[in-house]
C-alpha cells in the first residue's frame, strides 16, 4: 500500500498510536463517529434495554420493578401468547413458502423474450413499492363483508352461496391475511429470482441438452443449483422481515376476532403501547428472539460473504 | 439477450400469456379497485350491487382529502421527516462507508459487522426501548423524534450500500491524487463522490421511500396531526366517518405516488440494494 503517501513526519507518540490503532485512525474515527453514535445509541443500547425491560414490570411513565422471569411465566401461562405463537408460525411459514413458489413461477415465465418485458416487470412490481399500509387498506376494502367486491363477484359467479366474513371469521381470517402478504411480497422474490436466473450461463443448459436432459431434469440440475444462493438469501431475509411485519394484521383484523389472527408483533404492540406494559410487551417482542437471532447471524454471514467475494 | 430456452423448447410457451394475464390481473386489480373507488360517488359504492366500472365520476373524495381533512398536514410531516432522514443518513453513510472501505484503522471490521447485523434487527425488537428513550428526551409527538428513530434503519442501509459502490472506484485514481498532495477528504469529495453520483442518488431514493413508508415507529411515537405521517394518518381517518372508503382510497392513491414513482426510476438497483449486494446480477 502507499504508506508513504499519508505518513507524515510526526511525534513518536503519534507513530505509536498509528501502530496500535491503524495508519489513518485520526481521520477515520472522526468519519465513523456519527454512524457509531447511531449504532450504539439508537440500536445497541435500546436493544440491550429491551432485553432488560423484559425482566421488569414497567408501566409507561411509572416506576420499574425488577420481577425476574415473571413476565415470561405470565406469557407461558397465557392462552393468547400460545395462540400468537401458532399464528406467527403459520403466517411466516405459509407467507414465505407461497411467496417463494409464486415468485419463482413468475420469474421463470418472465425469463424469456417477451414483448414489453420491461413494462411487465415494472407493473408486476407495483404492490411491493406501495406503502404496506396502503396495500393493507385496499384489501380491507376488497374484503369488506357488505360492500366488498370479492364477496359480490364470488356470489355473482355462484362460487359462494352467502357472503363470507373474510376478516372476522375465525377460521378464515389468518388465511385471508396471508393472501395479502403473498400478494404484496411476491414481486420482491420475483425480481431477485429473475436476477438469479439471468446469471446462469446458457452453456450449462446447452450442455444439459446435449446430454439428453429433459426440461424437468435441466430445471432440477441446472436451474435450481444456479439459484441456490439467491434462494437462501431471499428466503432468509424475508423470513426475518415477514415474521416481524405487523401492518397487515394490524390493519386487516387488529389481531381479531378474539385473537384468532394475533401474531407476536401485534401482541407486542398492543401489550406495550395501548396496554401500557412496556416490560411485558418487551417479553412478547423477544418471544421469537432465539430463532430470530440465529436467522440474523446466518443472514449477516451470507451478506458479508457476498460482499467479500 | 438470453432466452429461457427451456420454456421455449418445451411448448410451455403456449401458457406464457394466459399465466401472465392472470398474474397481471391478480397484481393490478386491487389498484384498479382503489382508483375507481376514489372516483365513485358514495351511491354507486354502498349498495347491494356495487358498480365494477365507474359510470359517474366524482372528485369529492379527493376534494375532501385536500381541503377537509388532516392529510395536508400528514403529507407535510412525511415529506419533512423523510427529507431530513435522507440528508442525514446519506451524509453519515458517505463518511462511514469511505472510512471503512479506504482507511486503515482498528475496529473497522467490527463496525462493518455491526452495521450489517443492525440492518437485520427488525423494528419490532426496538420500538419499545426507543419509545422509552424518545419519551424521556421529550420528543414524543415531534418530527424530530421520528427522524431519530428512522436513522436506525437508514444509516446501516445507506452505509452498506455506499460501501459496495465505493469499492468499485479504482484505488489508483485516489492514490494519484494523494501523491499530488490531495488530502483524504479532498480525494473523497473530488474523486470518489463525483464518480458515485448515481449510487448516491439511488441511496437517497431508498432512504426517502423507506422513511415515507414507515409505520410502526410513527404509530408508536406520534398521536396527533402535528407530527403524524401519512401512513398513520390513514389509520386515524377510519374513525372519522362511516362512509370513509372513498376518501380512504383517494388518500391511499396519493400516498402511493411518491414511492411508486421513485421505485420505477430506480428499479434496476432496487433488488440489488435490498439484499445489499448479496445477489449477483
Amino acid at each position: 500500500m502507499a504508506n508513504h503517501v499519508t505518513a507524515r513526519p510526526g511525534s513518536p507518540r503519534k507513530w505509536q498510536l498509528q501502530r496500535v490503532l491503524g495508519r489513518d485512525y485520526a481521520l477515520a474515527y472522526w468519519m465513523i463517529a456519527p454512524s457509531v453514535l447511531v449504532l450504539l445509541g439508537l440500536i445497541a443500547f435500546p436493544f440491550i434495554r429491551a432485553i432488560m425491560l423484559a425482566f421488569y414490570s414497567q408501566p409507561i411513565g411509572g416506576e420499574g420493578r425488577f420481577i425476574g422471569l415473571e413476565n415470561y411465566r405470565t406469557l407461558l401461562h397465557d392462552r393468547i401468547w400460545w395462540l400468537s405463537f401458532k399464528n406467527t408460525l403459520i403466517y411466516t411459514i405459509f407467507g414465505v413458502g407461497f411467496k417463494t413458489a409464486v415468485g419463482l413461477a413468475f420469474a421463470l415465465i418472465l425469463h424469456q423474450e417477451l414483448r414489453g418485458r420491461t413494462i411487465l416487470r415494472a407493473l408486476l412490481f407495483v404492490p411491493w413499492s406501495v406503502p404496506i399500509v396502503v396495500d393493507a387498506f385496499v384489501w380491507r376494502w376488497i374484503y369488506n363483508d357488505l360492500n366488498g367486491v370479492l364477496n359480490y363477484v364470488l356470489y355473482k359467479l355462484q362460487l359462494i352461496s352467502e357472503y363470507v366474513l373474510w376478516t372476522s371469521d375465525p377460521k378464515i381470517v389468518l388465511w385471508a391475511i396471508i393472501v395479502v402478504v403473498v400478494w404484496q411480497g411476491t414481486p420482491f422474490y420475483m425480481m431477485n429470482f429473475l436476477a438469479g436466473l439471468q446469471s446462469i450461463p446458457d452453456e450449462l443448459y446447452e450442455a444439459a441438452e446435449i446430454d439428453g436432459a429433459s426440461t424437468f431434469q435441466s430445471f432440477l440440475h441446472v436451474t435450481l443449483p444456479g439459484l441456490k444462493s439467491v434462494l437462501i438469501v431471499v428466503t432468509l431475509l424475508s423470513t426475518i422481515w415477514t415474521s416481524n411485519e405487523l401492518q397487515f394484521v394490524y390493519i386487516l383484523s387488529s389481531g381479531g376476532p378474539a385473537h384468532m389472527s394475533e401474531i407476536f408483533p401485534t401482541l407486542a404492540f398492543f401489550t406495550s403501547i395501548p396496554g401500557r406494559e412496556l416490560g411485558l410487551g418487551a417479553a412478547v417482542a423477544l418471544s421469537f428472539f432465539p430463532l430470530l437471532a440465529s436467522l440474523i447471524v446466518l443472514g449477516g454471514r451470507v451478506l458479508l460473504r457476498g460482499a467479500e467475494e | 439477450m438470453k432466452t429461457s430456452w427451456s420454456i421455449r423448447r418445451s411448448g410451455w410457451r403456449f401458457f406464457t400469456w394466459p399465466v401472465l394475464g392472470v398474474g397481471l390481473f391478480w397484481t393490478l386489480f386491487p389498484f384498479y379497485w382503489m382508483l375507481t373507488t376514489a372516483l365513485k360517488p358514495n351511491d354507486d359504492m354502498y349498495r347491494p350491487e356495487p358498480l365494477l366500472v365507474p359510470v359517474r365520476v366524482t372528485w369529492s373524495h379527493f376534494h375532501k382529502v385536500f381541503f377537509d381533512s388532516h392529510f395536508p398536514e400528514y403529507f407535510r410531516n412525511s415529506a419533512i421527516v423523510a427529507l431530513a432522514v435522507t440528508i442525514l443518513s446519506v451524509v453519515v453513510g458517505i463518511f462511514a462507508a469511505y472510512a471503512i472501505v479506504r482507511l486503515d484503522f482498528r475496529g473497522k471490521n467490527l463496525i462493518a459487522r455491526g452495521l450489517i447485523f443492525s440492518y437485520l434487527v427488525p423494528p419490532v425488537l426496538l420500538f419499545i426501548p426507543l419509545f422509552e428513550l424518545i419519551f424521556k428526551i421529550g420528543l414524543l409527538n415531534t418530527r424530530e423524534g421520528l427522524v431519530l428513530a428512522y436513522l436506525t434503519f437508514t444509516v446501516p442501509f445507506t452505509t452498506w450500500l455506499l460501501m459496495g459502490y465505493f469499492r468499485t472506484v479504482p484505488v489508483a485514481l485516489e492514490e494519484a491524487a494523494l501523491v499530488d498532495g490531495c488530502t483524504r477528504l479532498m480525494a473523497l469529495f473530488r474523486i470518489i463522490l463525483p464518480l458515485s453520483t448515481p449510487a448516491i442518488v439511488v441511496t437517497a431514493l431508498f432512504s426517502f421511500t423507506l422513511s415515507w413508508n414507515e409505520f410502526l415507529y410513527a404509530l408508536t411515537f406520534t398521536s396527533n396531526p402535528v407530527s403524524q405521517t401519512v401512513t398513520v394518518g390513514l389509520t386515524s381517518t377510519v374513525a372519522e366517518d362511516v362512509f370513509f372508503w372513498g376518501v380512504m382510497m383517494a388518500a391511499s392513491f396519493l400516498i402511493a405516488i411518491p414511492p411508486v414513482v421513485l421505485y420505477l426510476l430506480g428499479q434496476r438497483w432496487v433488488v440489488r440494494g435490498l439484499t445489499a449486494g448479496a445477489v449477483k446480477g
